[in-house]
């Protein structure tokens, strides 16, 4: 089914467009690369306060709160560029051992965020250690969400 | 031998020769370079769009510059030992790289929009009480310096592609 899925992608106006531009991809690449940014700015800040290590806010999940909407619109950032770049050839994306262990490790990273966005706002929080290795687990799987990336790029 | 020439002499000391040619050296600084920079224009994004208002409302944005400022430095120390080498690596065809030297520029103007906070904006944010929105001084070099940083991450990333090209 993701087969047919990418093989459609290929065949799309996007797919096309991507493929034989000589600037989308490249800009797309640095729209993608800001985002990464962003998205892992708030969530490094959020995710290390939650643990206690650095930054010492006086309430931790409330930063983790206040940094929650900026780290999402980053990450819808993320996957729109994301789309874009695999058009430039989707196919070769699907069997890139690479990009499925990227793409498995985003899913995880996603899920477990969004566990610990429930954690966070429960009534009353959960406790300081589940927190903590909640925004622990976050933090492991996006750098191997950011590492699968360059990954992609070097193999 | 001018300034841009010393760059070349530089690119061809055996060390930087032994880097340029490894297959694992170069991609493993280049990995390490781009998540330093991730890691820090993201804790400045932080700072800039707290001083903007619009992250972290229940946190001074003094407070919130003062905290996340020394992960900022980690993350630049990283970012300048890692592009040190990778600029010595490839000192000879940088020079004639219009996308790095335009990075170098920009990074110039980064640190000066950092020295015009310190100067301009940080007494009077300091003295601003919380919750209250930060001087305007502060949200126009904030603006800027989001700006700034991703131009950085922008022509950062089209150095390759001049490269690519043989530029």
């Amino acid at each position: 089914m993701l087969h047919a899925l990418f093989h459609a992608y290929a065949g799309t106006p996007v797919s096309h467009a991507v493929r034989d531009s000589s600037w989308i991809f490249a800009v797309t690449e640095m729209v993608h690369l800001m985002m990464l940014a962003v998205t892992g700015g708030a969530l490094l800040i959020g995710g290390i306060g939650l643990t206690g290590a650095a930054f010492q806010f006086p309430d931790r999940a409330g930063a983790w709160r206040g940094l929650r909407g900026v780290a999402w619109w980053g990450l819808a950032g993320l996957l729109a560029s994301g789309v874009l770049l695999v058009g430039v050839n989707p196919l070769k994306y699907y069997f890139h051992p690479a990009f499925r262990v990227k793409m498995t490790l985003l899913l995880l990273a996603v899920s477990a965020w969004a566990a610990l966005d429930v954690l966070v706002a429960r009534k009353p929080p959960a406790a300081p250690g589940l927190l903590a290795a909640g925004a622990v687990t976050v933090l492991v799987l996006w750098l191997g969400v950011a590492a699968g990336g360059r990954a992609i790029g070097l193999f | 031998m001018s300034f841009l020439d010393s760059w070349q002499a530089l690119s061809d000391t055996p060390w930087a020769t032994a880097i340029h040619e490894s297959d694992l050296v170069f991609p493993a600084l280049e990995s390490v370079h781009v998540l330093a920079l991730m890691l820090m224009a993201g804790t400045i994004a932080v700072a800039d769009l707290r001083l903007l208002g619009l992250v972290l409302p229940g946190v001074p944005a003094a407070e919130v510059e003062r905290r996340v400022t020394p992960t900022t430095w980690f993350g630049f120390a990283v970012m300048a030992a890692t592009g040190g080498l990778l600029f010595a690596s490839e000192a000879g065809d940088l020079r004639r790289n219009p996308a790095f030297l335009v990075k170098v520029c920009l990074l110039a103007a980064a640190g000066l929009n950092v020295l015009a906070f310190q100067i301009l904006a940080r007494p009077a944010l300091e003295r601003t009480p919380a919750g209250a929105a930060a001087p305007p001084a502060a949200r126009v070099i904030a603006a800027l310096s989001l700006a700034i940083w991703a131009c950085v991450i922008v022509a950062g990333r089209a150095v390759a592609y001049f490269t690519h090209k043989g530029g």
